[in-house]
């Protein structure tokens, strides 16, 4: 049993001095205010009890009562009575109380919220004839009491009258039980310890009122999630921090300065050295290639520039081997020919995706012999290498040894029958070619013979104990991802074994030694070295990086199927060398990502390659989004037009976008492009901290290179901001009266700012509409060094009277019609046929369920139907929205027509999902409200809507999917027919406000719905 | 401060009580009712204003929900819906007071926490007090169901250890009474959660 108790807390007083007056036995802990030692409460509560069965006891008062029930004692109803006044009664008073005599520094006397409780335990003592309150021997309810009154009862000046209650007061104040309670957590102080000041300070300003039990709160609970999991609970002290550094100006913060090369390693920052896996030379990378390795190192490395630290980003293509050499005879070129032709297609599509290597290499070079020999000349002196005779595949057609992936045959595990010469695919199993069943030439096709040659081995065995503890220590203390962890770990626990690092081949790195001059290293071996001879080519000074693990912190970036090359035999060539090398402090293994549900197949067609990505007319910006968005990150992810369509339309223009741009539209559409003078209010403070608390999410998910993860940051800002701009509507407020007007100034003044700050946290991941914000906004360069320092600066980085530039829109629409050409384009019949698929069930369905004539049908809605009915508010909400968002950038009136058509068509569906007739009232309508304000027969008027119409239809919308779902609950409910009639025709008279606002006549298109 | 209708109940006996107003003022005592309901089987009568107040026969008056409830727990034999041993005693004395204290009257911010909190609890136990139903489970039932009700299926989801244990408490015979039921679906709806 442990007890955690807090400095300067009174309830710990009364905790302590029940502990110590029962005698149990218990260990006691001293923790910090702040800290959380209750593992399911979200707020810190102390004291806290540590039961023997691991659970965790809150309650100050249900502590004691333990205690004193451990001891033997029961407790009795007038115990409990006083206990539960304590919680309920008092406790609330006194809390205000010392918020008031102690943070406030008010009142010369007894507070008044605490004379009620005060007089009724006076009076209640009086009427007693017994010393305590409840026998004539202390109770644990006297304990309670005397502790939670301590504060105020031991400063005489705040006491007055009240005698019994006093002599009371110090009858058990005498107990050496509460001396010593009080003196260890309030040092013997009373209200002027210092220690409760700090606890006072942290303690949420509640939301209860003045001390009085309160009517229940009657609030529903509905707030919408706004997409992202928003879970955080805003103090008042979160909020004045965020806008104290609001407050501040770029020029308080700490400026990164910019880059010089070379990069080395400097004393007193943190030097972060981060690779990328090297991409194979001999073909072009597909998406998932890209994301895997090259494009998140590049987020990590560009944010890690952002926050100041020195960053050194290499890579490079891996090019030796068989593959290459292959590749050479099929195109009919020498191998360094065809290295120097895809090193160059490599590096073209890597700088079309914007990944800023420091320095991109590759494996063939002097260098890389060079240092490859020398690690091998170590190993060797050390005797960590054994030679063996090993049994080869050799193909007698082709005339040479074959090499692992040029093996095809049968999985001797799992009996897959593709099974590669290196690995089978199905069971993740490593193979040796000669195990193969039924092997094959993979370029021949005819069935190879074994050979045997003497080789040289890699004694990891030798190697495994040092190996286990470096792991230890480098898991233990860096970001390793799971699936890296655990692949390493199944590794390690199956015994590793000596490894063979030569190969009968030409094109690699030479074996130094005399007795294999005609082999080469096995690329496996061999490849990883690249990182140092690359880091060589860079700089002479490559030492500094690599053999300094000291200074440099190493981030290995790869897809999952390279870990154990990076975690268990890259580095036991590493420590077996012994030279002080820089081993890999964090591993970032990505998950694989799929293509439409299938594999990348190079040689089926299927999928989108490297240099095909810039010939969809999709920006380069666009892809890393979408890629980044899914990235496979704790699992398979698959990419898919659709999606990429959907994201792009839903995230990008319509939230990110179109917040930016509204930020920007507002300051130059009312301010003469000048940010207007900001008098923050509560509302904008709140902002404030709510953004910067999703700030301080995303430095703190990117530090752990929860890449995809830190994205949702981002977007949730942004979500926030068009929020905040729909509620306070600044381009109404600036037509109004003086107030109105700075109202909507401070509005569009802070979201600015927002905007700003948004444009640096997106520079990672989409750096050319980062700098296409910035420039719009006109935003000093200092930005991007000063903002994500430390736990993130929301400053006000546009201060008033700062002139932006010119605002236009950020991102385009991608049309259906482009998507579905690019799907069929890079060859996916599957997808197609499933879209097919989809839908129908839904159609068909629909009139069989609700007969629209059955006035019954508007509560028989079943619950497949409800579903039905929330899918379509959503899709109503969304397609409306992109009506306005198209209105609101001028698209063309026919693009607009037809998505207002979609709109229609969905409502419609809508309506009877919802198993209702709307028609009658709908005519109602038109024929009183409706001719006034549209003109059914123009047609023009359905694109007509104004500005203000359109934030109108906006709340409508929401109000008609929450009235929807109030129906529908009432209906799960079973409730009065008459009660649910009344809150459907409510949903109707917003439906027929909504189309009202939407300027559009609903009638025609529901009158056909009806006719059918 | 104290309920403006008082009950004098015959628990001594525990052959009849009586309730002097049947008004539905106070939630508090329409808990203590519900109780009584729960453990003697009689019928509710309904009342109320801020704290009840039971006067009995045998002693002198009681105040206070959790006070009065776990006396009428007692006086009925049931000692096993205050827990079993020491520890779950404190528990369920630990939960009836943060129903007290943070249930009843939440503001409206404060409900996020309390769902959360108690979803994580919730995590590993059946009922508030472990495995055994208790007094805990029927009085926080009470008191949180005016949240639950308001919940949309998409927060059920993501409280889904809370409206678990909810479900499990409503159908506990004897306790829902004349308290609407919370529809609970069987089957996730929302599968992920984001977008």
């Amino acid at each position: 049993m442990k007890l955690f108790v807090s400095d300067g807390n009174p309830h710990c007083v009364k905790v302590l001095a029940v502990l110590e007056f029962t005698g149990v036995k218990c260990d006691v802990k001293h923790v910090n205010h702040e800290e959380r030692v209750v593992p399911y409460l979200s707020r810190p509560a102390l004291p806290a009890l540590l039961l023997p069965s691991g659970t965790h006891l809150f309650s100050p008062n249900s502590i004691c009562q333990y205690l004193i029930e451990l001891n033997g004692q029961e407790s009795s109803d007038i115990v409990n009575q006083w206990l539960e006044w304590e919680a309920t009664e008092l406790q609330p008073a006194v809390m205000q109380a010392l918020h008031m005599v102690v943070l406030q520094g008010k009142g010369a006397d007894t507070p008044r919220v605490l004379r009620g409780p005060l007089s009724y335990l006076d009076q209640s003592l009086s009427q007693r004839t017994t010393p305590f309150l409840t026998a004539e021997m202390v109770s644990v309810a006297d304990v309670v009491l005397w502790a939670a009154l301590y504060p105020i009862l031991s400063d005489s000046s705040l006491v007055s009258g009240n005698q019994t209650l006093q002599l009371w007061f110090e009858r058990v104040g005498m107990l050496a039980a509460c001396v010593s309670a009080v003196q260890t957590v309030l040092q013997g102080k009373g209200l002027k310890a210092e220690s409760l000041k700090t606890y006072l300070q942290r303690q949420p300003t509640t939301h209860h009122g003045q001390g009085q039990v309160q009517g229940r709160g009657t609030q529903p609970c509905n707030s919408p999630e706004g997409g992202g999991d928003d879970d955080c609970v805003l103090s008042e002290e979160e909020i004045q921090s965020a806008v104290v550094t609001w407050g501040k100006g770029l020029t308080d913060l700490p400026m990164v300065p910019e880059r010089q090369h070379p990069i080395l390693p400097q004393e007193g920052k943190r030097n972060v050295l981060v690779t990328s896996a090297l991409p194979y030379v001999n073909n072009v990378p597909h998406l998932g290639n890209i994301i895997g390795c090259v494009l998140s190192a590049d987020v990590f490395a560009r944010y890690g520039r952002l926050r100041g630290w020195n960053v050194l980003y290499v890579c490079g293509t891996d090019e030796y081997g068989t593959a290459t050499e292959n590749k050479a005879r099929e195109e009919g070129l020498t191998a360094q020919q065809i290295c120097d032709k895809y090193h160059a297609v490599h590096a073209s599509i890597y700088q079309w995706f914007q990944v800023d290597f420091d320095f991109f290499g590759r494996t063939t070079t002097k260098k890389q012999t060079e240092i490859a020999q020398n690690i091998f000349w170590r190993l060797h002196e050390r005797g960590f290498l054994l030679e063996d005779i090993v049994e080869q595949l050799r193909c007698e057609a082709c005339q040479r040894f074959l090499a692992d992936r040029f093996v095809e045959g049968t999985c001797p595990f799992c009996s897959y029958p593709e099974a590669r010469g290196d690995q089978c695919d199905k069971c993740g199993k490593l193979i040796n070619a000669v195990e193969l069943r039924e092997p094959t030439c993979k370029v021949c096709s005819q069935t190879p013979v074994v050979q045997s040659s003497k080789h040289l081995f890699l004694d990891l065995p030798k190697l495994e104990a040092e190996l286990e503890q470096w792991l230890e220590r480098s898991t233990g203390s860096g970001d390793w991802t799971a699936n890296a962890k655990q692949i390493t770990r199944s590794w390690v626990r199956d015994g590793l074994k000596p490894r063979c690092i030569t190969r009968d081949l030409k094109w690699g790195t030479p074996v130094p030694h005399p007795d294999f001059s005609d082999k080469v290293f096995y690329v496996w071996f061999d490849a990883p070295i690249g990182y140092l001879s690359i880091t060589a080519n860079y700089t002479d000074q490559w030492e500094k990086w690599w053999k300094n693990p000291q200074q440099v912190e190493l981030y290995n970036f790869m897809a999952k199927d390279n870990v154990p090359f990076h975690s268990v035999v890259f580095p036991c060539s590493l420590l077996g060398a012994q030279d002080n090398y820089t081993l890999v402090n964090h591993l970032v293994a990505t998950e694989y990502l799929n293509y439409e549900d299938t594999k990348f197949s190079k040689s089926r067609g299927v999928g989108v390659f490297g240099d095909m990505a810039k010939d969809t007319g999709i920006p380069s910006d666009v892809w890393r989004f979408y890629l980044l968005y899914l990235r496979p990150e704790g699992q398979d992810s698959a990419f898919s037009w659709v999606d990429m369509a959907t994201k792009n339309n839903s995230e990008l223009l319509n939230n990110l976008g179109n917040f930016i741009n509204r930020a920007g539209m507002f300051v130059s559409k009312f301010f003469e492009s000048c940010v207007p003078a900001m008098a923050l209010q509560q509302e904008d403070k709140r902002l404030l901290a709510q953004v910067g608390w999703e700030l301080k999410q995303y430095i703190n998910l990117m530090d752990r290179v929860k890449i995809r993860d830190a994205l949702k940051c981002i977007l949730n800002i942004s979500r926030h901001g068009n929020q905040y701009i729909q509620v306070n509507e600044p381009w109404k407020k600036i037509k109004g009266d003086e107030t109105d007007r700075q109202r909507s100034g401070t509005v569009t003044g802070v979201s600015v700012n927002v905007a700003c700050l948004l444009s640096v946290m997106l520079q990672p991941y989409m750096p050319t509409v980062s700098h296409t914000i910035r420039q719009q906004l006109n935003a000093p360069p200092s930005v991007t060094g000063t903002l994500l320092q430390g736990t993130g600066n929301f400053v006000c980085s546009l201060p008033v009277g700062h002139h932006i530039g010119t605002v236009s829109p950020l991102f385009q629409k991608l049309e259906s019609e482009q998507i579905e050409s690019l799907k069929k384009r890079f060859g996916g019949q599957q997808p197609e046929e499933e879209e097919e698929a989809k839908p129908k069930p839904k159609t068909t369905a629909q009139p069989a369920t609700t007969p629209a004539s059955d006035p019954a049908a508007q509560t028989a809605v079943n619950g497949a139907d409800a579903e039905r009915a929330r899918e379509l508010t959503l899709a109503v909400a969304e397609q409306g929205e992109k009506v306005r968002t198209l209105k609101g950038q001028k698209a063309e009136k026919t693009v607009i027509g037809a998505e207002v058509t979609k709109l229609l068509e969905l409502k419609k569906q809508l309506s009877l999902a919802e198993g209702k007739d709307p028609e009658p009232v709908l005519t109602k309508g038109k024929t009183t409200a409706q001719p006034a304000t549209t003109p059914a027969s123009d047609p023009a008027a359905q694109t007509a809507v104004n500005g203000a119409d359109a934030e109108r239809a906006r709340e409508l919308t929401l109000a008609v999917a929450e009235q929807g779902e109030k129906v529908r609950t009432l209906k799960g409910q079973k409730a009065e027919k008459t009660v649910i009639g009344a809150e459907v025709t409510k949903l109707l008279e917003l439906k027929k406000q909504l189309s009202l606002a939407e300027g559009k006549d609903p009638e025609p298109v529901l009158t056909k719905g009806k006719k059918k | 401060m104290f309920c403006a209708a008082t009950m004098f109940c015959c628990v001594a006996t525990m052959l009849c009580y009586c309730i002097r107003s049947l008004f539905m003022w106070c939630l508090a005592c329409r808990d203590v009712c519900f109780v009584l309901y729960l453990i003697f089987n009689l019928p509710v009568p309904a009342l109320g204003l801020l704290v009840p107040v039971l006067h009995s026969n045998n002693g002198p008056a009681l105040v206070g929900l959790v006070t009065i409830a776990t006396h009428l727990v007692q006086e009925a034999k049931r000692p096993e819906l205050l827990g079993g041993s020491a520890e779950h005693k404190a528990l369920v004395q630990q939960w009836l007071e943060y129903r007290l204290t943070k249930v009843d009257g939440c503001h409206k911010d404060d409900i996020k926490t309390i769902l959360k909190d108690l979803n994580s609890y919730l995590e590993d136990k059946v009922y508030l007090a472990g495995n055994q139903f208790t007094l805990a489970d029927t009085l926080m039932y009470y008191g949180i169901h005016h949240i639950i009700v308001d919940l949309v299926i998409q927060e059920k989801e993501k409280h889904m250890n809370v409206t678990r244990w909810f479900d499990y408490v409503q159908h506990y015979t004897g306790v829902r009474h004349h308290v609407p039921p919370v529809v609970v679906l069987r089957n996730r709806v929302y599968t992920s959660g984001h977008h």
